[in-house]
Formats: C-alpha cells, sequence, structure tokens
C-alpha cells in the first residue's frame, strides 16, 4: 500500500521541541535512577534517537523488535500463532528503569505485547512513551504511558518513524498521507 | 438470534468457529498474534422485552476480551448500514453502563489494514 506525502502536521522544529521537553521531564523524573531506553524497532527509531541526546542523564540505550502482524503466516488458523521477538534487548533489564520508546500508540496491541515481554525481564520499574497518540481505536486501555508528545488526528500519517513500509520514515516531519 | 459457537479463546489450540466474515477472521488472528485472548459471541445481551419479560430484541457482540473486560462489535458494512450496529451498542450501554464496548467499523477497520496489514478480502 504506497501513498503520497501530503500537508506537514508536525514540523520538524515542533517536534524537536516536544523532544526536549520530554527528555526533561523523564531526565528529571528519574534522577538517581538506572536508565534504560529501549527503542522499539523500527518506527520508534528516529524519536528514540532523539530523545536519547535529550535526556541529561547517564543511560543505556537498547532496541526491540516485535515480528509484525503483516508478516505472520496468513494461512494459520485463528488460535494459532503469536508475535515473536525478532530481536530481544541485549542488555540485563533485572532492577533496572526501562523506558520503551515508540512513534506512535493506535490499538496499543503492539506496545502492550512489548511490554508484556519486558516485564519478564523483571525490570524495577517501566514505562513507555511515545511521540504520537492515536486513542480512536485503543484497545488495551491500561497503557504505563510515561509521557506522550503530541495527540494525532485520526489520518493516515508519514515521516519520523511511520508511513509507507518504511519509505517514509525518514522525513523529519510528521506529514498527513493522502492518496492511500 | 446467535451464532454462538462456543467459547473460544486466542491461548487454546482449537478449530475456528464459524466467522461471519474476513474480517472478524483477521481480527481473531491480529488478537492472537499479539496474545490478547478473545471468546467468540460468547455472551447475548438483551436489549428489548416484551411487556411480559420476554426477549424482543438482543445483541451478540463478536468478540470478547476477557483480560480487557471488553466487547467488540465489527461492521464490514457501508456506513450508511452501520447505523443499525450503532443503534444496538447505543442500547448495550444505556441497559448495561457496567458493559465495555467498541464498535470497529468499515473505517476502523481500514485503518487496521493500514496499521497492521490486515487481509479484509474474503
Amino acid at each position: 500500500m504506497t501513498g503520497s506525502v501530503g500537508p506537514l502536521l508536525l514540523s520538524a522544529a515542533q517536534l524537536q521541541a516536544r523532544v526536549a521537553e520530554l527528555g526533561a521531564d523523564i531526565a528529571r523524573e528519574l534522577a538517581g535512577g538506572d536508565l534504560v531506553l529501549v527503542a522499539a524497532l523500527k518506527a520508534g527509531v528516529p524519536f528514540f534517537a532523539d530523545l536519547s541526546r535529550a535526556i541529561d542523564l547517564p543511560l543505556a540505550l537498547d532496541t526491540i523488535e516485535l515480528e509484525p502482524f503483516a508478516a505472520a503466516a496468513p494461512g494459520a488458523a485463528a488460535g494459532q500463532g503469536r508475535a515473536r521477538v525478532l530481536k530481544d534487548v541485549d542488555l540485563d533489564l533485572a532492577g533496572r528503569d526501562v523506558v520503551l520508546v515508540d512513534c506512535i500508540v493506535d490499538t496499543g496491541l503492539t506496545l502492550a505485547c512489548i511490554l508484556r515481554h519486558l516485564a519478564s525481564l523483571a525490570p524495577r520499574s517501566l514505562a513507555a512513551v511515545v511521540m504520537l497518540d492515536r486513542p480512536y481505536r485503543r484497545l488495551v486501555a491500561d497503557l504505563p504511558l510515561r509521557h506522550v508528545g503530541f495527540v494525532a488526528p485520526d489520518v493516515p500519517l508519514a515521516g519520523y518513524g511511520l508511513g509507507d513500509g518504511g519509505r517514509l520514515h525518514h522525513l523529519p516531519g510528521v506529514h498527513v498521507r493522502s492518496n492511500i | 438470534m446467535s451464532r454462538k459457537t462456543g467459547d473460544f479463546q486466542g491461548d487454546h489450540r482449537a478449530s475456528d468457529p464459524r466467522f461471519a466474515n474476513a474480517a472478524e477472521r483477521e481480527c481473531a488472528r491480529l488478537l492472537d498474534h499479539f496474545g490478547i485472548a478473545w471468546q467468540y459471541e460468547p455472551r447475548t445481551f438483551v436489549l428489548a422485552e416484551t411487556p411480559d419479560g420476554a426477549p424482543l430484541e438482543a445483541f451478540a457482540p463478536d468478540f470478547h476480551l476477557p483480560g480487557l473486560d471488553l466487547y467488540l462489535e465489527l461492521t464490514t458494512a457501508s456506513p450508511a448500514l452501520t447505523s443499525r450496529k450503532r443503534r444496538k451498542v447505543r442500547l448495550l450501554r444505556a441497559r448495561h453502563p457496567e458493559v465495555q464496548v467498541r464498535l470497529f467499523d468499515r473505517r476502523d477497520l481500514a485503518a487496521l489494514a493500514r496499521s497492521h496489514g490486515l487481509r479484509l478480502a474474503a
């Protein structure tokens, strides 16, 4: 499914200003902790890179990738199949303060699944931060969202980690997608 | 009244319920993928009764997600025809305010197809 880049919704400057605020908030809240930022690959990478440099604390970086639903076997019957962790964290998270970083939360299914896995690694605290919240189809209501950058409108988006199978992830701003 | 085929949870290894359409089947697979337990049409809610208490109108939401305490109704009908489902959801909320129920219409399913790659064609 492809589409064109439409109007700019959030400029790079707006995103970076919000990243600075989120970084300062997280630094204040987790001062004295043992912080590990974990990026949800691949959409979370641009936000993760920016946020990690906006937190004025010693911190460790790690990444995790969950098998997307689209990659699951199409012939599997209901009741079969469970998302695999394609790339697990490398660090020992036990007793540490873990913040999962992703670009967007929509239904909450992906975030909840990753958080469940991270929780099994016995961190001292576990929370998530996303740049964009699209709450219109939320199924998992009790996500530990520590911070949200912006509430996004209910339209297809591109840029800053989103859009078109990865081909628009590099755009520095968030755009509305058109022609999809 | 209900197409209930027995409780079925995504964690179980059992044969498929008789889903009404491809969207329901894909939704079940999506929930399985993310480890969300579900039941297919496990409960029928009475929405209206005759004066002597006999059920007059009822509604069996497609899915119950017990871990999330949420009922989910899907519809692939055109927006004009979705109003019947919306009315049932409104009545369910009015009669059972303790029940959490969400209606996913064609636009919602299209959004899921974009974000998760649901295959909605039959």
